[in-house]
This record gives C-alpha cells, structure tokens and sequence, in this order.
C-alpha cells in the first residue's frame, strides 16, 4: 500500500482538506490584478467582473482577503441538492454523481465563503442529509463485501477514508478465509480422487496466514 | 338536478370553510377551522383519494386562492403562507411550503393572486390591503381608502384592476398599474353591510375572467355587475337568494356565475340572460363556491366543513354552452395581441417587453397580461363602447374572452420613439437598476415621495470605493464610466419605465449632473439645468465627458470638468446613446420606420459613430436589427467595437467602421440559438462585450431583468453564426472570423489612438495563424486540396507557411506542399519589394549607370501591379496543375530557360558581380536555418527536389519580368511559346528570387538537373542572384 501505517487508519478530516486544496473553483474577483504565476501553472488575469478559476486554496485565501467572491460550484446549490438527495433516496439507487472531494470543498466554502451561497442553511442541512443517506447506503455495501471485489461507485474521498480501516482489514480477513477454505476444499477433493493431498500449498497458506496475525 | 353532486367530504371541523380551484382546474384546496388546508385532485377518479394536508396554520383557514402553480392561505391570526403545487413522484400532486407572505395583525379575509403570479393582495380586517410580492415575498403597497375591515378583494385578470369590498358595503377599484396604485371609483353601500369579525356574516366580490365587470353580492340578495371603466352597475341578478350571499363564482369563460349564501342555495347565472339557470339547496348555510377554470365542476363548502362539488353543471345537452373554454383555435395569438397592447399603453411594458423573443423559444412574457384568461387590453376603450347584450349573442364555442382582441391603435397614433439607455431596468421591488456596465451597476432605491437613493457599485474594489447618496432631484437616467457617473431627470413620457416615482412635471425644467469619481481635484461635479421643454431623452459619458441627447433634439456634448464643448441638432428620434473613451455611438430610429397594426413592427435604425468632441463623424449608416426585433442594448466592446443586441438574441458589432465606406454590422451570437443549444429557458440580459465574450446576467424563472443584489455574471463565448458550427471545422472557423474581426478592430484602434501594438499585433497574428494551421491540418486530413490552399492564403506569417508546408509534406500531399510553397515565395517576394523598396532606391543611381537592366527594377517596384506580384491565386494554381504536373514539369523547364540562360550567361556573370558590388545594404545571402522538409519522408523529398528544381528554372524564366514593368503576363506567354507554365510563374524581385532560392539550393544544387546557370561553369552560377540577372537580360531581348 502506497499509504502509511498511520494513514492504513485513514486521514483525518483536515488532512483531506488539504488534499482537496487544488481542486479548482470559479471566483469573481473584486480587485484588478494581473496573472499570478505559481508553481501549478498561471491563474488569472484577474478582471473584475469576470469570473476566472483558481485553487481552492488561493480562493479561500482572496475571500478572507476580502479580495474576491466565490461561485458557488453548480452541485453546491439548495435545488441542486435536493435533487441529489431525492435521487439518493430513490429505491435501489446507486450513489450519485459527486466531486471526489465534495465533502471538503463544501465543508470550506461554508467556513469562509457563506455569504457568497444562496440559502446557505439549506445546503448545510441538504449536505448534511445527503452525507447521511450516503453513509447509510455505504453501510449496507459494506455488507456485500466478499473476497473479490467491492463496488461502490462515485464514491467521494471523504467517504472511501469513513469505510477504510474496517474495509481495509475485513477484506484481507475475507481473502484469507476464503483461500482457506478453497484450499480445505480442493485438498476434500483431491482427498477423494487421489488420496493423500498435496500439503505445500496448505502450508504456503499457513505461513501467510501466521505472518499476517504476528503482524 | 342535484343529480351530479357528490356527496358531502367532510374535509375540515365545524366552522367556515373556504374553497378554491387552481388555475389548472387540476386541483381543489379547501381551508377550514381545524387550521388545515387541504389538496384535492379534481377530477372525479381521483378525487377520493387523500388529500394532501398542509398543516402551516396554527389559527382557522379563512381565505384562500389559488393559481396556477400557487395557493395561498390566510388564517384568524392573520398569517398568510404561500405553497408551491408541482407534480410529485408518479404524476401525482406535490405540494410544498413556499414562505410567509404577511404577518397580519389581524385575521385575512381574502386573497387574491394577480394573474402574473408576481403579486398577492390580501384583505383582512385592518382598514388596508396589503400587496406583497410573491417573488420575494416583500411588501409592495399598502392600499388605504377603506374605512373599517375590508372583507374581499379581486384581481382583474390582467391585474391592472383591483376591486374590494369594505364591510360597511362600500366597493373600491384600484389602478394596480400605478406605482403607488389610486383607487379609481368608490362605490358606497353597494355590498351588504356586515359585521367585521364573522367571516361567515361576510361576502366577496368577484372579477369576471375576461375583465369586463365585478360582481358584487349586494344587501337585497342580488348581485350586481359592476361595469369596468365606468364603474356603474351594469347588470343585476337577483330575486332567487332569500338570505345572504356570501360569495359568487364565474366560470371561466365568464358566461356564468354561480352564487351561494346563507340561504343555502347555490345558484348558477346566465349571465348573458341575466336568469337564474339552475338551483340547489344544501342542508347548510353555505361558504365558498368556485368554478374549474378548465371544466364543467363546481365546488362549494358549508359552514359545516362539508366540501361539495358539482359536475356537469351546465346542463350542455340541453343548448348551454360549456363553462369553461373548449378547444381554442388559437392560444397564442391572445396573449401576442394583448402584450402588443401593454406595449404601447403600459409604461411599464416598454423595456420590459422589448426584450423578449416574440416568436419561437416560448420565452413568453411574464408581465401582467400573458397568464391571464383576459383580453389584456387594459384600458379597455373598445370594451366600454359595446352595450352588454353584444356578447350574448356569442355562444358558439363559448368564449367571447376570445374574441379577437387586436387594439385599435393606429401606426401614426403611436408614442414618440422611445429611448432607452443600456442597462437600465424597470422598477421591481422599489428597486431598479439606471446603469449596469463592466465598471459597476448605478441602483436607485425608492425611499419616499421626496427623493430616492442612489447606490454606485464598482466591479473593482481598488478602482473606487462605493457610493451611496441621496437623490432629491429624483434622477431617471443614469451613465456610468470609469471617470464619473452622469444622472439627468426626465419627464414621464421620456423616460422608458414606469413610474417615475412622481417625477417632476414635463414644465419643470430637467437636471443634468455629473459625479466625477477622480479625487484629487475637489469639486469637479457639475450639474445643469436644461431650459424648460428641454428633456433628456438618453445620456452617455466616458472617459473623455458626457453627452446628452435631449427632447428638442439637441445633443449637448460637455467635458468632464463640465465645459460645453459642443452642440449640434439632430433629427429627434434618437433611441440610445453610449460612449466609450472618445467614441460616441448614436441610435436613432430610422425615418419611415412604421409600426404596423399587423402585430409585425418593423423599426429600423440608424447609427451615428462620432467622437466626444463632436468634432469627427466616424461612420453612418444603417443598423440594422433582426426581422419584427428591437433594439435592447447598445455598447462598445472592449476593442472598441461598437455592439447592438436585439430582442431576437443577436449581438452585432460595426466592423471595419475606421473605413467608413467598409463599415458593416456582423452578428457575432445568437443567445435565442445558445440557450435552444443549452436546452434551458434563460434570457440573456446583455451587460458588455469584452474581452472576446459577451458578459451578461443570466436571468430564469422568466425573469427579464438581473435581481438585487447584484448576480454574478455569466460569461458567453462569441459565436459568429456561420454554417455548420455543429462541426468542428465549423466551429473552428467560426472561431477564427472572430479573431480575425477582433484582431483587426484592436489593431485599427491602437492605430487611430497612436498606441503600441506592434507586439500585441504579432501575437495576435500568431494565435490565428494556429487557428489556421488547424484548419489546414483538418483539411489535409479530409485530402480537401483546394480548401488547405484557401486557408495557406489566409495565414499571415511567413512562418506558420512553413508549418503549414510541413503538415502537407508530413500527410504526404506534396503538390499541395509545394503550392504552399509558391504563396510563401510570393509573399516574401512581396515583402522583400517592399522592405527594399528604401534601398534600392537610395542605390538607384549607381545601379542605373553600372547596369542598364538593373535600373529597371526599383521603378517595377514602385508601380508593380498588385495583381501581377501577388495574384497567384488558387485559380491559376489549380489550372497549373491541371495543364502538367510537376514531374512533367520537372523535364521541361530546361529547353527555354537553359537556353536563355546560357545565351546570357557571360553578361548575367559580369553584371551579377557588379551589381553585388553596387548595393552593400542587401544582407549576405544566407539559407534560413529552417527546412521544411526536415521531416519528409525519403521519398517524398526526392519528389521535392525534382519539383524544386523546376521551380528554379522556372523562376528563371519568370523573374525575367522584373527587367520590364510593361509587358503584360499575356503578352509574355505569347512570346515565350511553348513553356507555357513557365511565363505564369510568379514574377519575382531579384532579392526576394535570391532568398528563396537560397533556401532551396540546399536541394536544387545536389541535383544534376540544377539550373543550366551552373553547367556554365561560373563559380557565382551558384549564386542565385545571376540567375536573376540571366533573366533580365533575357527580357531584354523580349522587349526588344
């Protein structure tokens, strides 16, 4: 795993925050400022009223600045989110379409640029349900987990870190029971047709099987 | 004949009960004393299933209305709450709290939703009607007049009317179209005289849905029709109730109506026969009663919570017409005439209605008369003329609401044009917007009859802080530039919006003033008083001053210090005027210019572009609009382009207009086509055009104006309609004409201003040369030839033809490589002429008397023939190659062109050296580092090279005309016989011939079929420049 031992555990909430620092969003700036060069690439000029797209960062930055406005990203609106929710909450639905980093954009945008979203009550309490519903739903998935696979889509960071630690574990847990028990099968097999059974296979699994408790 | 009625749904507790039908006539709402109000479906299918419930109210449901899309309640306690009615999941109805749309003090009696849905009057039994927006939910008007609690109220169906009944029986009309509405007629002890307190001991008054009366429950159990514009009694109906009537209905189509009372009758008119037609007692006192606007169903409820409702009322078969409007031959032609009509008789319709696209995207207006039932024809002059019993005789299909409702109104007969300026709003909310540009917005808020306050919002922080002041002169127009802001005040019948809030008087004399926003020099506002009769009609200010276009058709043009610098009379039938820097463009209506009665108006217009100092008259002409549109907006790009955009949703810009005779408006978007594309009901509101994209607010909901605050602006990329932009060559292309115009346009500008652009100019150059290269690559692509050719002739930079070389050689088309390569050649040939025009002329003197052949060139240089030098045109170059290809070529050139330059060559080598010698200032003849075929393929190269070396020895042949200005090319095919190719080639200059040979002798000189200049055996036989001279003295002997 790329990650470290502390992060198998999952990132804290400010940490995925900081990941979500580049995403783009579209701000209008309120000062006249000519093209910012930074490590990323230029963004800008920055005309008033004309909306340009920077980092996440840079935008929060100017909005405590007092120095810009921020459009709130089409997902991030009351009617946009309702729908989102309905959505969610239609029988069998799969998760809906979000930016991987919703959570973290939204949560930001609320901190510092309130005044700029419509009815900035109602998206808190829509992203409220909505994360609610989505944890539920990522719940219930987590109940079809199996050896080989678990498929939730569009599932946002935030979310994937909420499910990594139990995740993570149960399915190595899984993975081993189930060569367990495929070995123990195949071996009754070949017990049956062949008699005495291979045994290195079985041992093979056994080493894995010690070194990962030991761990 | 009770028949048909359901039995009783006891909808709600013991007590009043009110009831109502949505618009639709899809759904009923009741009200009742368990403070509970109820949605029924209407049809009878549906109608048992549960209602939905709204439990908002903590008091008894009193009132009730219900529009369209809306219901609105009101309770004892005086809370009036509006619900959205939509369609749920499955089709069914979904009803959702909207907001709170009053806080009464005490208890509302009735509600009644004007037809636009923009607005709510509400009675309660406070002696004042409150009308709130239902927008935004903001308290509009407070209507004063009655004396003790009113008890109902009405809208007219184009809600230019509203009637209320007072429960000391007086009946009041107001003028609702009024920004401070007046009631018009008072009527006294009319309506039953009744105890405040008791909606049960109470009765309401209805409008007819097409506008004509009032009905109005009267003390001796009739009801009387008030007649609209007289406000007399026009009709009774009376003679069947025994008790009260508390509230009456009238069907849709205004034909009957139908009554009910304490007596507990209902009771249903003709109203045409003024009869009672049919009858029914319940087993109550009864409440409310209220028609399906779409069908044959009436409901009614009793004061014991009992809802009743009725089908097939009107007994059809029996020779009644239907109640409700059948099929409609024509839906939209009422709503069209009626908003021609506003147009024209509604000041507040003007701009309002200007801007939206008549015809096709169903963006239909959402002013007063659009969702109505009604005629729309707010004064109703016509109506007023027709005696009663005219619409009796109306029963076919039931409807004389539809009657053709075209106003009377004659094309001369019209108002005076009618100015506007650019971003300027209507009033909403005692808000409007008198300027809105990229340097920020100019808001005038309505504070009290004696001024307003003005609100200047910049889009940049750090250009000025924001002003705020206080208006007492009461100013209408506004201009707004980055130096300072220009206010004037004008009559009412000037200005384009409604209601002046009590503007001054068209005797007063009218103000100009100016703001400036500079701060280091104090007192630099100024302010004027026209002379009386004098009136702003439009005003505009830059940089530069201000301009104002005034009512006896003077435009005044002063400084921004407030010098009058000029004066000049013009035809008064200007629209707009807008300035940007020293740019003044002015509109007017074109003369003969007629507004029809056919509904088409077509106005034409005029542009006039003019500097501030009215010194210059740039270009005029006509401006031309789309078919039946307005003009809506006037401005000046960014680059300086002035722009007009119409109510068809098209932006032009006056290209060119620095030429005035090339001067011509191009669309550069069509917003109708871009939001029929987005598939979304937007208007665009039109704020600027910069930086190549059209800024404007963005307003749904059929809204047509941007809200307060101020939104946030939407950018739309220009798209210049050319065909087939659904492609991407399409698009391409599109894109760049439009770099192209605006390009040129800011090359033009910086010009005429004396600004720097070379640099600008050379990047620009480049970004359309990689629009073109594109272009070229797609077309090589497609194999389309011909089109790669095209577009190489459009390419500015010497360059970017080598990329263009290198694309076709890299998709292996190399005749098209090398024709690529001809219109590079020519064109350095041309540039070279030019850049060495200067020195050949200062050697010109040496050169004449050193070499006699030589001294014909500069003088060819000077008086060269556009045509001869740059006219290789895809023409010629297409029948080149049809007549030979290039390998066929490739074989010939060395008959007439060795010779020639054999029988020349001791000459061509004497004289080559000298002239070298003669001219120091031409730069050592060097190849260009670049090779356009360095990454040809072998076997294309070696095609090149044969190809190049007839180009050579072509050249050889064709350069020959540099000797000899005269001789046409014609003349010169016929002499040179049978190398017929050869005479057509390009003629050349010698320097230019030098470099581009040079930069082929890479391959021409590895070839033994170089030249016959070098089989002479000269070293400076490899030197191009004795080619040149071979061929001048050929030409010599041509001439001779």
């Amino acid at each position: 795993m790329a990650t470290s031992e502390a992060q198998q555990e999952g990132f804290t909430m400010p940490e995925l925050e900081y990941l979500a620092q580049c995403e783009d969003v579209t701000i209008v700036p309120l000062h006249r400022m000519e093209r910012l060069e930074l490590v990323r690439g230029a963004v800008g000029p920055f005309r008033p009223p004309q909306k340009t797209q920077v980092p996440l960062w840079l935008a929060v930055m100017l909005k405590r600045a007092n120095r810009c406005r921020i459009v709130a990203p089409a997902w991030l609106g009351a009617d946009h989110l309702r729908a989102l929710c309905r959505e969610e909450d239609a029988p069998d639905a799969l998760f809906t379409r979000l930016p991987p980093h919703y959570l973290e954009i939204a949560h930001a945008l609320l901190a510092v640029a309130e005044d700029d979203l419509a009815d900035a009550q109602a998206v808190r309490r829509l992203l409220q349900d909505l994360r609610e519903t989505r944890q539920t739903k990522t719940r219930e998935g987590l109940k079809l987990l199996n050896s080989l696979q678990l498929q939730m889509d569009n599932l946002s960071a935030a979310e994937i870190n909420e499910i990594r630690p139990l995740f993570g574990r149960s399915f190595d847990m899984l993975r081993r029971l189930d060569a367990l028990a495929a070995t123990a099968a195949d071996r009754a097999h070949r017990g049956s047709q062949l008699g005495p059974a291979d045994d290195s296979q079985y041992a093979d699994d056994a080493d894995d099987d010690d070194f990962a408790y030991a761990r | 004949m009770a028949h048909s009625i359901t039995g009783a749904r006891f909808a709600h507790a013991d007590g009043y009960t009110a009831v109502a039908f949505g618009r639709s006539g899809e759904f009923i709402c009741t009200g009742g004393s368990d403070s509970l109000v109820r949605v029924f479906q209407a049809s009878r299918a549906e109608r048992d299933q549960e209602a939905i419930t709204l439990e908002q109210h903590t008091d008894n449901v009193l009132s009730l209305a219900a529009s369209q899309s809306k219901v609105v309640s009101g309770d004892e306690e005086g809370m009036v709450y509006s619900f959205d009615v939509g369609e749920g999941a499955g089709g069914r109805l979904a009803v959702d709290a909207a907001g709170t749309v009053l806080r009464a003090a005490l208890p509302a009696r009735d509600i009644s939703i004007s037809s636009s849905e923009r607005q709510v009057a509400i009675a309660t039994d406070d002696d004042k009607i409150a009308v709130v927006s239902l927008l935004d939910m903001a308290p509009l008007h407070m209507l004063e007049g009655h004396r003790g609690s009113v008890n109902s109220v009405s809208y007219s169906p184009d809600s230019a009317f509203l009637a209320s009944t007072g429960c000391n029986g007086s009946v009041r009309v107001w003028d609702m179209r009024e920004s401070e509405p007046a009631c018009v007629s008072v009527t006294h002890k009319m309506a039953y005289v009744c105890e405040p307190g008791r909606s049960q001991s109470q009765s309401k008054a209805r409008w007819s849905p097409d506008g004509r009366f009032v009905a109005v429950p009267c003390g001796d159990h009739a009801v009387r029709l008030l007649e609209r514009g007289s406000w007399t009694v026009a009709a009774e109906l009376g003679g069947k109730h025994a008790k009260m009537i508390t509230h009456v209905a009238w069907s849709a189509n205004s034909k009957y109506l139908a009554s009910v009372g304490l007596d507990c009758q209902v009771v249903v008119w003709d109203v045409a026969a003024r009869a009672a037609i049919l009858s029914h007692t319940s087993a109550e006192p009864l409440c409310q009663v209220d028609w399906n606007p779409q069908a044959n169903m009436l409901a009614f409820t009793d004061c014991a919570g009992a809802l009743y409702v009725w089908d097939d009322v009107i007994p059809i078969e029996k020779g009644h017409a239907a109640p409700h409007k059948t099929a409609k031959p024509a839906p939209h032609a009422k709503p069209r005439a009626a908003e021609l009509a506003s147009e024209l008789f509604d000041d507040s319709a003007a701009v309002d209605n200007g801007g939206d696209g008549e015809g096709g995207d169903g963006m239909d207006v959402d002013g007063s008369d659009a969702g109505g039932d009604g005629d729309g024809d707010d004064d109703g002059a016509d109506d007023l003329g027709e005696a009663l019993d005219d619409f009796v005789v109306d029963d076919d299909d039931g409807g004389y609401a539809e009657r053709p409702a075209a106003p009377q109104w004659i094309p001369g007969g019209g108002p005076q044009t009618r100015a506007f300026q650019p971003g300027a709003t209507p009033w909403s909310n005692g808000r409007r917007y008198m300027a809105f540009n990229m340097v920020g917005s100019v808001a005038l808020i309505a504070q009290d009859a004696t001024h307003n306050s003005v609100e200047i919002e910049f889009y940049d922080k750090s250009l000025y802080r924001d002003l705020h002041f206080s208006d007492t002169f009461k100013f209408a127009l506004a201009a707004l530039s980055d130096a300072g802001c220009l206010f004037a005040t004008t009559t009412k019948e000037l200005a384009n919006d409604q209601a002046l809030r009590s503007g001054p008087d068209a005797d007063e004399p009218s103000v100009v003033s100016y703001r400036s926003f500079a701060s280091w020099a104090a007192n630099s506002d100024w302010i004027f008083k026209l002379p009386p009769k004098e009136h702003p009609r439009c005003i505009a200010a830059s940089s530069h001053g201000a301009a104002v276009v005034t009512s006896l058709g003077m435009l005044r043009l002063l400084t921004c210090g407030g010098v009058q610098r000029h004066i000049e009379s013009l035809p008064n039938r200007a629209v707009t005027c807008v300035a940007r820097a020293d740019l003044l463009l002015l509109v007017f209506e074109a003369l003969g210019s007629a507004r029809s009665t056919a509904g088409a108006r077509a106005i034409e217009y005029e542009h006039v572009l003019m500097t501030m100092d009215g010194q210059t008259r740039i270009a005029a002409g006509a401006c031309p609009v789309s078919p039946s549109a307005e003009l809506v907006w006037a401005g000046f790009s960014e680059e300086g382009h002035p722009a007009t955009y119409d109510s068809k949703g098209i932006l032009r810009v006056l290209h060119r207009y620095w030429t005035a005779r090339d001067a011509a408006w191009v669309p550069v978007l069509d917003t109708l086509r871009l939001s029929r594309e987005r598939n979304r009901r937007e208007y665009f509101w039109p704020v600027a055009l910069s930086a190549r994209q059209f800024i404007v607010a963005g307003c749904r909901d059929k809204m047509r104006h941007p809200p307060f605050p101020r939104p946030i602006l939407d950018e739309l990329d220009l798209d210049i309609p050319l065909l087939a932009t659904d492609t991407h060559v399409g698009q391409q292309e599109a894109k760049c004409l439009a770099m192209r115009l605006f390009c040129e346009q800011e090359h033009a500008e910086a010009a005429r201003t004396g600004g720097d652009h070379a640099a600008a100019q050379a990047r620009d150059d480049l970004e359309q040369d990689k629009l073109l290269l594109r272009l070229i690559q797609l077309a090589c692509k497609a194999d389309k030839m011909q089109r790669a050719v095209d577009l190489a002739h459009m390419i500015k930079l010497e360059r970017s033809l080598d990329a263009a070389v290198k694309i076709a050689v890299h998709q292996k088309l190399t005749a098209l490589a090398e024709r690529i390569m001809r219109i590079r050649d020519s064109r350095s040939a041309e540039d070279d002429s030019e850049a060495d025009a200067g020195s050949e002329l200062e050697s010109e003197d040496e050169a004449a008397h050193v070499v006699a052949p030589d001294a014909h060139r500069p003088r060819r240089n000077r008086n060269r023939p556009p045509t001869v030098t740059y006219g290789r045109g895809p023409g010629s170059g297409a029948a080149d190659d049809a007549g030979e290809g290039p390998d066929a070529e490739s074989t010939s050139p060395p008959a007439p062109g060795g010779m020639v330059a054999t029988a020349a060559a001791a000459a061509a080598a004497a004289s080559g050296e000298d002239r070298l010698v003669s001219r120091p200032p031409r730069p050592p003849v060097a190849p260009k580092p670049f090779n356009p075929f360095g990454v040809a393929a072998p076997s294309t190269s070696m095609e090149i090279h044969r190809s190049d070396s007839f180009f050579n020895a072509a050249d050889q042949i064709g350069s020959e005309s540099s000797a000899a200005a005269s001789p046409a090319p014609a003349k010169r095919l016929s002499s040179s016989g049978d190398a017929a190719s050869a005479p057509r080639k390009q003629p050349k200059t010698g320097p230019a011939r030098d470099r581009a040979q040079a930069k082929m002798s890479a391959f021409v000189f590895k070839k033994p079929s170089a030249p016959p200049a070098a089989a002479s055996g000269d070293d400076d036989a490899a030197n191009g420049s004795v080619n040149g001279d071979g061929a001048n003295s050929d030409d010599d002997a041509v001439g001779a």
